[in-house]
């Protein structure tokens, strides 16, 4: 049982991705915006590994890069044993059956001239299954899976609700049986009485169909709601991964730290002293060096000037990239 | 004992229509409620439940048309403001109410610089010369914890971060120590550690000034840090009015009660979320009788004939639903 939990499914080793941001007449490139500059990560089979992170952190280009969506500059992407980061397109087709990713905004995911029936065979065709009874058969446990209805495969996306519509996402990106799923910010952009209604459906999928997660999001106490262990990316990096509870009953950090006491909280009774953050997040074009958040940390160092931290474990399963600790 | 000399704003019966080609959208339908001199009062509602559209017909900026404001009365000061004509209204927005905007980019005018935008409000508002304007506007730009700000003044909008432009808006909407500020989502499109730097300006310009703000938001904990009373919406009507503690506490509605409990907590049991079924009717539909029966746990024959009145429970509460009536 213990074993099995602690299956790696997924490891990233030194993921970069760098884009290359042209200027001048020539358009010569004259720098780069490092979006993920380094990554190191783990996820075990059937675990939710939740990622927050600030806009700009690097979080959706992570998620994108380690599903070959864009090509990562350099670095590993270890999927079941197998380097699949430098895969070329056709080689990669097998894998794509195995991970599938679910974004923000569900209209824009979704043709909005094609039927939900359609929408949801199309993977089921590309990955060779053309039998139309076979089809019909599947469409239909996926639809009933997500908690529609059958008569909802005759419409168009426009005719559904935000809930409605992430549901048809989650039932395509279902489609092909996959492993592995990245939730791009899945939640954001509905009301927030459909937002729980999504959660909860994510979460009686995995237990149903042994599904393992990434689940990246901005949205501190979803994260904390879903995840099992949780990461927190600042500037392309991981600063800090821990299990889900003791990383937030025990931020090491200080961004950690602070980014949680920034949540608003609704009841006046749990409230705590807020940290608040000096200045803006760095840009990713013009890392400073050392530490990357020495400029807003208030225990900066003259050490955290010259030279950035590592990741390194403090207690069980516990990694924070800070001289602190 | 005089209830109504401590009223800054009271609105009366506010009824704002949209005339679509799909029908009739009842955006506002008999909205009723008052500000007191140096109030927070909260707005929270999902999208489309009205809160917007009635900050805007406060102003007389709802759009009309395709808009009408059918009936009611907006007092500021005593005097109704839905009838003053073009040069009255002009006279107190921006002077003695303002307001500011979720999009702080499409708030500001991209080709002039920071500087020109903050002494124009002065100049129209309080005929001083430019040099003074240019004075008060440093000034200002101080308050709102501008760094360096003489150099932000020549700046345009676009090199600004958002959080800083943010800053700039307020700044703006402060100029002429305006009686009733009107914030409608005025962090949502800012990252939390940001939106943190925000509130708390907003918290500690509110008790510098004086000034009673209407702070609309979805987001109920960030309301709930702001607010000393809360007015919950949904679907056009005000659904629940009260003290912000007893809100949380005790909440009445049904809609409010699950509203509470579905979404996630940063501290507790993180077990299944609970879930309020359905999704938000379209505003073209809004059901028969009481507007949330549809999804409301609690519903009885009552409620799908006759739509409930907003009764007052105690002192300082209100609710809309038959269970209290």
């Amino acid at each position: 049982m213990t074993e099995t939990k602690n299956e790696v499914i997924l490891e990233l080793k030194n993921l970069k991705k760098h884009f290359p941001i042209q200027g001048g007449i020539i358009s010569r490139v004259i720098g780069y915006l490092k979006a993920v500059d380094g990554v190191n990560l783990q996820v075990r089979k059937g675990e939710i590994f939740g990622i927050v992170g600030e806009s700009g952190c690097g979080k959706t280009t992570l998620g994108k890069s380690l599903l070959h969506l864009i090509t990562p500059t350099s670095g590993e992407v270890i999927f079941k044993g197998q380097n699949i980061s430098k895969l070329s397109p056709r080689n990669f087709r097998p894998f794509r059956r195995d991970l599938q990713i679910i974004f923000q905004d569900p209209l824009s995911s979704l043709h909005p001239r094609m039927r939900i029936d359609s929408l949801i065979s199309e993977p089921l065709k590309i990955h060779g299954m053309h039998n139309r009874a076979q089809i019909q058969k599947r469409i239909r446990e996926l639809i009933k899976l997500v908690g529609l209805d059958q008569y909802h495969l005759q419409k168009y996306p426009h005719e559904f609700s935000g809930g409605q519509q992430q549901r048809i996402v989650i039932a395509r990106a279902l489609a092909l049986n996959p492993g592995f799923i990245v939730c791009d910010e899945p939640v954001s952009a509905l009301d927030v009485s459909i937002q729980s209604q999504i959660i909860n459906l994510l979460q009686e999928l995995r237990t149903k169909l042994n599904l393992t997660y990434i689940f990246i999001s901005h949205n501190l106490a979803v994260i904390r709601h879903i995840s099992d262990r949780v990461g927190v990316m600042y500037l392309g990096k991981l600063v800090e991964v821990a299990e889900v509870d003791e990383i937030y009953k025990n931020p090491l950090h200080p961004y950690t730290e602070a980014l949680f006491s920034a949540i608003p909280v609704a009841d006046p009774a749990q409230r705590k002293e807020r940290i608040i953050l000096q200045g803006n997040v760095p840009s990713p074009v013009d890392i400073p060096p050392g530490c990357r958040f020495q400029g807003r940390c208030k225990h900066a160092m003259d050490k955290c000037r010259d030279r950035e931290p590592d990741l390194i474990e403090c207690g069980d399963g516990h990694f924070v990239r800070c001289y602190l600790h | 004992m005089n209830m109504m000399a401590d009223e800054l704003l009271t609105i009366k019966g506010l009824k704002a229509y949209f005339y679509t080609r799909d029908g009739v959208i009842p955006a506002v339908d008999d909205v009723s409620f008052h500000i007191k001199k140096g109030e927070t009062l909260g707005l929270v509602g999902e999208s489309g439940c009205g809160k917007s559209a009635t900050s805007l017909c406060i102003l007389q900026l709802f759009p009309q048309p395709p808009g009408r404001i059918e009936s009611g009365e907006i007092l500021f000061c005593g005097e109704d403001l839905l009838k003053k004509n073009k040069k009255e209204i002009n006279g107190i927005r921006g002077n003695r109410i303002s307001m500011i905007f979720q999009e702080v980019m499409n708030s500001l005018n991209p080709v002039l610089t920071i500087g020109r935008q903050l002494t124009e409000v002065i100049e129209i508002h309080q005929e001083l010369k430019r040099e003074q304007a240019a004075k008060k506007a440093v000034e200002i730009l101080n308050i709102v914890d501008i760094p360096r700000p003489k150099n932000v003044m020549t700046t345009y909008p676009h090199q600004l971060s958002g959080g800083m432009r943010q800053r700039v808006m307020i700044a703006m909407a402060l100029l002429c120590k305006p009686e009733l500020l009107i914030a409608d989502e005025p962090t949502t499109a800012l990252d939390v550690t940001i939106q943190a730097q925000v509130i708390e300006l907003m918290k500690g310009l509110k008790e510098m000034l004086g000034t009673s703000i209407l702070f609309i938001s979805h987001d109920l904990a960030l309301v709930s840090e702001m607010a000393e009373r809360i007015i919950v919406m949904y679907a056009g009507n005000i659904i629940e009015e009260a003290e912000t503690a007893e809100l949380f506490s005790a909440p009445m509605h049904p809609y409010t009660q699950g509203l509470l409990s579905s979404i996630p907590m940063l501290t507790g049991e993180r077990g299944k979320l609970k879930i309020i079924k359905g999704s938000v009717p379209r505003p073209t539909d809004f059901p028969e009788g009481c507007r949330f029966h549809p999804r409301c746990e609690k519903q009885t024959k009552r409620c799908l004939d006759n739509a409930p009145p907003l009764v007052k429970i105690g002192e300082k509460r209100m609710v809309r639903c038959w269970l209290y009536s």
